[in-house]
């Protein structure tokens, strides 16, 4: 379990234990469920020898941070891009085209929507990585290790939640284009 | 004042007008090598692509032309009977687009920001 144990929560619970009393039993429930949120949280604790490199080597993780803040700036950029050309400049007017002639698809519409809404969570889910990640090159990775490593994992999981939505725009990618060979029988 | 003096004065008047131009061009010549120097060093580290990766900003059209390397620009129709021939074209067009996107293997890899690859310890080795 990802959990820190803190001396000033153990005194809580010690205190608990001696008190037991009646009227105060109501605040003592609060305050284990409170102990034991926290440790639910995600909360890590670093070994020793993860804390001694990320002291040592605080530069060299930051300019590595801040290499694939770029990077991933720049993908980001084009990908977003693309995903903005095939929306503007295919599926929407092939949808329009095809209510023209008579041929609307609910599935080609559906896949138009989802790509639209999936592409604003993109975009979102892109904000929130990269404000994390800033504010992850930002902090003193020397001074408050363990700190700086709790955030790193909050990143990744916020990383891991871009290589979704990067996933799904592919999938709506491949489903548009069955749905339109699939068009070919109906012509 | 003697006429020699007054001379003087004027030579002297006309070389301080004369630094003034040429301080002001200098300091134009400086001001644009070092505006282009920064924009060079801002665009080629990279710096450019966080900002334009805020919201509401998105790439230069050509900019996405000359990634995707598209011959020209290419818009769907809105209008217009659709046969098999157009949506042939559609799709072959589309997969530029397509293609565009795939060149860009593991967008966000997860290991970029491992343990690993930022040289610390995993906690499984301890």
């Amino acid at each position: 379990m990802n959990c820190v144990i803190k001396p000033l929560d153990v005194l809580i619970l010690i205190y608990d234990i001696i008190i037991n009393m009646r009227k105060k039993r109501l605040i003592s429930y609060c305050i284990i469920l409170m102990f034991f949120c926290q440790c639910s949280t995600g909360v890590m604790a670093i070994t020793e020898a993860q804390s001694e490199a990320i002291v040592e080597h605080c530069a060299t993780i930051k300019d590595d941070l801040k290499k694939v803040q770029k990077e991933d700036a720049r993908v980001r950029v084009y990908l977003g891009g693309y995903y903005e050309t095939i929306l503007s400049k295919f599926i929407t007017p092939l949808n329009v085209r095809l209510v023209e002639n008579n041929l609307s698809s609910a599935g080609l519409v559906e896949n138009q929507n989802d790509f639209a809404a999936s592409r604003t969570i993109f975009a979102n889910d892109f904000i929130n990585y990269q404000q994390g990640l800033e504010e992850l090159v930002g902090m003193d990775c020397k001074e408050k290790p363990e700190e700086f490593y709790n955030k790193l994992v909050t990143v990744r999981q916020k990383r891991k939640t871009m290589v979704q939505d990067v996933l799904k725009m592919r999938s709506l990618i491949s489903e548009h284009v069955k749905l339109v060979e699939g068009l070919k029988g109906k012509l | 004042m003697t006429e020699v003096g007054r001379k003087t004065e004027k030579k002297k008047m006309t070389h301080g007008g004369r630094n003034l131009v040429i301080l002001g061009v200098a300091a134009t010549v400086i001001a644009v090598v070092t505006t282009g120097a920064s924009l060079v060093i801002y665009h080629n580290s990279g710096d450019i692509y966080l900002d334009r990766s805020r919201p509401g900003y998105l790439p230069d059209e050509e900019e996405i032309e000359e990634e995707g390397e598209k011959e020209e620009e290419y818009v769907f129709e809105k209008t217009g009977k659709l046969t098999m021939n157009v949506i042939e074209e559609y799709l072959e067009k589309l997969q530029v687009e397509v293609r565009a996107v795939d060149e860009y293997e593991k967008p966000f890899d997860e290991s970029a920001l491992s343990d690993e690859r930022l040289g610390i310890p995993s906690s499984e080795t301890e």
